[in-house]
């Protein structure tokens, strides 16, 4: 279910501690969540600390909450920076050798995935991966944002606390760079 | 606009749907004479944009939930536990308090004030010790002028 979804209600009551209630919460963000940390972190051991992190984050801060932002953005916020932070302790870079597991893409095929589907699930999640590789952590997140979770340049510029120009530029950044990558000579 | 500017906006805007409805228009009257912007556009959306717009959206493993919930309850007991340490040196100032208020009242027992038996006292001391052989106004006279009573 989409995040934008939550009730009113159901954060107020999970704010006052109902660890039932935020399970529901868990269950319309935690998807989101998880996807934004392993595509930037792009490893899945790290992935699941940083959401077991957002979501004790989340909880423990949800009486502060204020409704100024979206409830969506705010989480998006907290997954970025929980994520960044793991990126910049760990000391990750580009040239770093991240797994691509390629048992994770069989161990998620569901019940009635043929070979076939399983297969070329696989060829595009190594192609998501080695994209986002070419990438630094800060481009990364805006095509992350932008590209697999559809956020609008507004939204982005919320969640990042930036200005929409630098959310456009960066993207624009990123996205000559996957071009280079990707063998394109038609940059000027 | 020159098509450096063009693409400028097709590599972001143009692309991301981000354009109002007569900035879409521009874009494309320019794309229909400009080849080698046609190029760049397709291009973008090829190498740069589709390729990750495919991408799936993983779920997190089942086990995560549980141990999510596992750290709040952990949390949550703490919390409880650390309201009681608190309460704890609390009470006990609170009893000791008390117990000290009744130990206190218990040795004083006599509800005369200090200052009378003071006073007593001293007359005592005075008319039994040295002011034997006094008459009684004079013993009075030295206790007031000692005393001031």
């Amino acid at each position: 279910m989409d995040i934008k979804e939550i009730s009113h209600d159901l954060l107020q009551q999970a704010s006052q501690g109902d660890i039932q209630v935020f399970e529901e919460i868990y269950k319309y963000a935690s998807s989101f969540v998880y996807s934004v940390a392993l595509r930037t972190v792009r490893n899945r051991e790290d992935a699941q600390e940083i959401t077991q992190e957002v979501f004790l984050k989340v909880f423990k801060s949800l009486k502060d909450f204020k409704f100024q932002s979206s409830f969506k953005t705010w989480v998006y916020r907290i997954t970025v920076n929980t994520a960044l932070n793991v990126i910049k302790k760990a000391g990750h870079d580009l040239n770093r050798q991240v797994e691509y597991n390629e048992n994770m893409i069989i161990e998620n095929a569901r019940p009635g995935n043929t070979i076939e589907s399983i297969i070329e699930t696989q060829d595009k999640e190594k192609k998501v991966h080695d994209l986002l590789a070419a990438l630094t952590p800060e481009y990364r997140v805006c095509i992350v944002l932008r590209e697999i979770q559809g956020l609008s340049y507004e939204e982005i510029a919320q969640t990042l606390k930036v200005n929409i120009n630098t959310v456009r530029s960066r993207l624009k950044r990123a996205r000559e760079i996957l071009l280079k990558r990707g063998g394109y000579n038609g940059l000027q | 606009m020159g098509c450096s500017k063009f693409r400028d906006i097709i590599i972001t805007d143009y692309v991301d749907d981000e354009l109002d409805e007569q900035g879409k228009q521009e874009i494309n009257h320019h794309l229909q004479g400009c080849a080698a912007c046609r190029a760049f556009a397709a291009a973008v959306l090829k190498i740069a944009v589709d390729p990750l717009r495919k991408a799936e959206i993983t779920e997190p493993p089942a086990f995560l939930w549980t141990r999510i919930k596992s750290h709040l309850e952990q949390d949550h007991n703490r919390s409880g536990l650390k309201w009681l340490h608190a309460l704890a040196p609390l009470s006990m100032f609170v009893v000791m308090t008390l117990a000290g208020n009744y130990l206190v009242s218990g040795m004083l027992g006599s509800t005369t004030p200090p200052e009378t038996v003071a006073s007593a006292e001293v007359t005592q001391q005075l008319s039994l010790s040295e002011f034997n052989d006094m008459p009684n106004e004079q013993v009075e006279a030295v206790y007031t002028n000692i005393i001031g009573g």
